[in-house]
């Protein structure tokens, strides 16, 4: 699969899909003008990768911010890891948070609450 | 509604309308009524505590002045979600759009549609499948300053006024200034209806309050001050006629 790399702005975060070296990750602030198009090359590449995914898959959250209408999105990506487990793969999440942004950190146990993927909580400084 | 809905309902409108600046009275006020028609009097203190809570009332400083360009906390956002997921569990399709009208219609009270609370209502829209046109059809349904004016597809007007415009259907009553703008949701097969003017109307025989958005359900009737009864199935036939006059013009 070819790697997706989408660098970050002020207001968009850094996205690494890179199926060979193992890292799937998003990172930084979210709330681009137009979600839906600012996301959709990343919800295919998730799609396509679900169709032949590592045998354990882990992916990294590390946001600093997030609007609503990137919430739904982030959702979105969850519900489609908890559709590969439904199939018998393997994936985890791990939510990365300041240990200082209890919202943050919240927000992940929050979600970790509405769909069946295992989480892992991870502080940093 | 069941109680645990009325909870969610709650902790929704105050997550939307403590965004940007905080809760107006008009708000407040809103929230007040949309119980006293849900509950009996003694309930209505106890789930408006629980949307002063969820909103945060009291807990800010009067002195502090309101951030009104503050971004929406993270944790606000999911908690929507997670809201609208247990409302997706519980209710039909056609009862979360009655849900997306209130919330259109509580953030209509002080009419503060920022881009913080407009987005969470897009965001409950979209996490209910709502067809995007009818979002938006909704939206300017309750939003507009001139309801009577409203060109869209899924609103149809009547009203006494000369006007041109292929939404409006005429009645003669030149007594009448106001007009009965009716919305069509055609996914779920729900009317809503709104009237501008200053006469007494009533619905299934109760009188109703032109500030307010509603529910033209099956087996209805409106009753004007003068003229005959409007029944839902009239409406719904007129919706045809229209959509078929607008296809196949």
């Amino acid at each position: 699969m070819e790697i997706l790399k989408i660098e970050s702005t002020e207001d968009s975060p850094q996205i690494v899909l890179d199926r060979e070296s193992n890292i799937l990750e998003i990172s930084g602030r979210s709330l681009p003008e137009d979600v839906n198009t600012f996301y959709e090359p990343m919800m295919s590449w998730i799609e396509e990768y679900a169709k032949d995914p590592l045998d354990v898959t882990v992916f990294n959250f590390k946001l600093t911010y997030f609007n609503t209408a990137s919430s739904k999105i982030i959702l979105d990506i969850l519900t489609q890891f908890e559709e590969m487990i439904e199939e018998g793969h393997e994936v985890m999440v791990r939510w990365h948070y300041p240990e200082e942004d209890e919202d943050m950190m919240e927000a992940g146990e929050e979600y970790s609450e509405m769909v069946d993927v295992p989480f892992e909580m991870v502080s940093y400084s | 509604m069941s109680e645990e809905i009325l909870k969610a309902l709650m902790q929704l409108f105050a997550l939307i309308i403590k965004q940007d600046g905080g809760v107006e009275e008009s708000e407040k006020a809103y929230v007040r009524t949309f119980l006293s028609k849900q509950l009996s009097s003694e309930y209505v203190s106890q789930y408006y505590f629980l949307f002063e809570q969820h909103a945060g009332l009291g807990e800010e400083s009067s002195s502090s002045p309101p951030d009104a360009e503050k971004l929406t906390p993270v944790l606000d956002s999911v908690k929507v979600l997670g809201i609208c997921r247990r409302i997706n569990k519980t209710l039909h399709q056609n009862q979360k759009i009655v849900v997306l009208v209130r919330l259109f219609e509580l953030v209509n009270a002080d009419r503060k549609f920022t881009h913080q609370r407009m987005a969470i209502i897009n965001t409950v829209a979209d996490v209910f499948k709502v067809p995007k046109e009818e979002t938006s059809s909704i939206e300017k349904f309750i939003t507009s300053t001139k309801p009577s004016e409203i060109d869209d597809p899924l609103v149809l007007i009547l009203t006494s006024q000369e006007e041109s415009q292929d939404t409006t259907l005429h009645q003669h009553d030149p007594q009448e200034t106001g007009s009965i703008v009716f919305l069509h949701v055609p996914s779920v097969g729900l009317y809503f209806f709104q009237y501008t003017g200053e006469q007494e109307l009533f619905l299934n025989g109760l009188s109703i309050n032109n500030q307010r958005i509603y529910l033209f359900a099956n087996g209805s009737t409106i009753k004007p001050p003068r003229g005959k009864p409007l029944y839902t199935v009239m409406w719904s036939a007129t919706f045809c006629m229209k959509t078929l006059i607008r296809e196949y013009p």
